[in-house]
């Protein structure tokens, strides 16, 4: 069931299109890291200029994600592959499109730096939830980078350790939608504002569940079992199996 | 004492040979068939020898309960295989704490050094590595760039060449600046080297920062010095004569001053790259024949000058610092020619590219002095640059400039003979 090395198949062609596959989807997991560092740095300072840059990078993502898929219809057309290779080609396509929205969820942050920007440059720190916004959006930024080394490693286990981090953002997240909420009746004049930073706290959080996506990806890859149907319960009886 | 051993083994062979031969013999004498003992005789000294030969194998393999031959000539080969061994051993163990020395040497260097293959497969890395790009010893044989992701530095890696390091501004998360630089390596491998340079970063850009801001705040109070100073000059009938003459130096030495901010603002401004935006093509020839002008007004009297310049020939860059490279270049030829000199500027293309020289006969510069020559406020004579009214900053200028340019001053000179000051554009 294991999925093996790149150098496992009489044909090498197919070892080596598996391989380059493989390359790829984590060339474009690294520009979405990227990416995200840029969105962090452009909240944290509060700097338009990067923000601009983060929706420039998107396009570049999203022509990664075709040449993935290019890459996956083409061996799937001429070398059929079976088993593990079959499942890498499957999780690789699924990687790509959580990967893809990844990025334009990136993007609606950077699009609530340049409004705020905009507006009154400097103040959206002040804002109810930006606090939040950003410690939810770091760790984000951590779950998608240790689901990338446990792709990088074929391990499921590395995978599964951010299933933890997952429950601490949904903690974060109710605790700052309540504190917008709050706000909300406070100052109604606000309102606008307010609405912008809820939609990128639900932007943050969506990266968490599409890494959480990436985990369940790899947890199919290296095991063969799909677990995105699986309720709490279920899901840690199955990981302790393995 | 080999020859003593080898005598020995054939002393104590022929011992044996002759009394198991005595033996034999008094029994062939005893019973009479001479033939028949002899021949067992032969037989049985044959089937000591492959014995023997047998057990030295089982005893060269090593195994373990395995004795080594003891009889004759047998015992001496095996002595002398053995001494051999243990001088190899003795050999292999020293080669290996060298090895081990070098191995534990490149684990405590503080810098990351990853070694990889000619596909970017990790075959081993030091301490500083792997915590540095977070790998691990279970990482050997992945591809560098699936666990290093950040994608100016997988664009390096996928290049071919490696001139020049990659500085990376953030990475693995961390907002320091990393040297990153690639050697190829025995064989085809690729040894990679990481380095934190944050600290060192920072201290160029603060001294960066600190001279131009302190040239900016000089410059003030320096055009209100200088012209009070030339009011003061001018009013010559309220002031006493007494004065006329430390006026005119505070005046010189103001103007000196305000020469060299203007030149350290100057390098500064081609220090940040601000300059790099505005490349198009600049008309050389145009400028050479306007500063043509202005130096046959100023020194036709005094030097015999030559200027030869292509027609048309155009370059591509950035006009105002190219400005200032060909003036100081000319200006410093002026300053160090007496007077009745010969000098000669051409602007030339061939294959190469364009080139701009500098011919003088002036006083020349020695050797030690050429490769300080463009460094700030270096000096060959320092008396006699300052009389010249120099700033000490133009050939820093002129070599910033071209840099910025792709291009490299070339400086021949001689003592008493005179420079050649060359700039090959390509």
């Amino acid at each position: 069931m294991q999925k093996k090395e790149f150098s496992s198949h009489i044909s090498n062609q197919l070892n080596r299109n598996l391989e380059e596959l493989f390359n790829h989807i984590l060339e474009m997991g690294g520009m979405v890291e990227n990416q995200l560092d840029m969105a962090l740095s452009a909240l944290e300072n509060a700097d338009a200029k990067v923000a601009k840059e983060v929706i420039r990078f998107d396009k570049i993502i999203n022509q990664a994600e075709m040449e993935i898929d290019r890459l996956c219809i083409r061996v799937l057309a001429r070398q059929q592959p079976a088993a593990s290779d079959l499942r890498l080609i499957l999780a690789t396509i699924r990687i790509a499109i959580d990967l893809e929205r990844m990025g334009d969820e990136v993007c609606k942050l950077a699009k609530l730096v340049i409004k705020f920007h905009k507006n009154d440059p400097g103040v959206c720190a002040n804002y109810a939830g930006y606090a939040e916004l950003v410690d939810i959006t770091t760790r984000s930024r951590e779950m998608l980078k240790v689901t990338l080394n446990a792709f990088a490693r074929v391990s499921a286990e590395d995978a599964m350790s951010i299933l933890d981090q997952e429950d601490v953002v949904d903690q974060v997240y109710a605790k700052a939608c309540k504190n917008v909420t709050e706000q909300f009746k406070k100052n109604p004049e606000n309102v606008e504002s307010l609405l912008e930073v809820m939609t990128a706290l639900r932007a943050s959080e969506r990266l968490s569940d599409h890494a959480l996506n990436i985990m369940e990806s790899i947890i199919y890859l290296v095991q063969g079992k799909d677990v995105r149907n699986m309720d709490q319960e279920r899901l840690t009886k199955f990981l302790e199996k393995i | 004492m080999s020859n003593s051993l080898v005598s020995r083994a054939i002393y104590r062979e022929l011992i044996w040979v002759v009394l198991s031969l005595g033996v034999f013999l008094f029994f062939a004498w005893l019973t009479g068939y001479w033939a028949a003992i002899l021949i067992l005789y032969l037989a049985l000294y044959i089937v000591r020898q492959v014995w023997s030969l047998y057990q030295f194998e089982a005893w060269l393999h090593g195994d373990s309960d395995a004795v080594a031959p003891s009889s004759g000539f047998w015992q001496v080969l095996c002595f002398f295989i053995s001494r051999q061994r243990r001088t190899l051993e003795r050999r292999a163990e020293l080669q290996n704490s060298k090895s081990e020395q070098f191995h534990a040497a490149s684990m405590a260097l503080p810098i990351a050094i990853v070694s990889l293959t000619k596909n970017h497969k990790i075959e081993w890395f030091n301490n500083a590595a792997q915590t540095l790009l977070s790998i691990k010893p279970s990482d050997t044989g992945r591809k560098l760039e699936t666990l290093v992701r950040q994608p100016e530095f997988i664009q390096y890696l996928k290049q071919k060449e490696f001139e020049k390091p990659l500085f990376l501004e953030a990475f693995m998360g961390q907002t320091r600046t990393y040297r990153c630089e690639i050697f190829d390596y025995y064989h085809g491998h690729r040894l990679l080297i990481l380095e934190d340079v944050h600290e060192l970063y920072n201290l160029a850009k603060i001294r960066k920062d600190f001279v131009a801001n302190a040239s900016h705040e000089l410059r003030t109070p320096l055009t209100v010095v200088n012209g009070y100073l030339e009011m003061m000059i001018d009013m010559t009938d309220q002031i006493p004569d007494f004065w006329e003459k430390p006026l005119g130096q505070m005046h010189h030495q103001s103007l000196r001053m305000q020469a060299i901010i203007e030149d350290l603002l100057t390098l500064s401004k081609i220090e940040s790259d601000t300059l790099v935006n505005a490349i198009k093509v600049v008309k050389v020839d145009e400028i050479l024949k306007n500063i043509e002008v202005d130096i046959r007004y100023l020194y036709s009297g005094d030097y015999d000058i030559h200027f030869s310049i292509e027609e048309g020939l155009t370059l591509k860059g950035v006009e105002e610092p190219l400005k200032s490279v060909f003036t100081n270049l000319i200006s410093n030829a002026f300053r160090y020619t007496p007077k009745g000199g010969k000098i000669s500027i051409r602007w030339f293309s061939d294959t190469l590219g364009s080139h701009f020289e500098v011919e003088d006969t002036g006083i020349g510069i020695s050797k030690e002095h050429l490769s300080r020559l463009t460094e700030r406020f270096y000096r060959v004579d320092t008396a006699r640059s300052r009389e010249s009214g120099g700033t000490g900053l133009g050939l820093a200028i002129v070599k910033h400039v071209l840099e910025r340019h792709d291009s490299e001053l070339k400086i021949q000179s001689q003592i008493g003979k005179g420079s050649v000051f060359r700039c090959d554009f390509s």
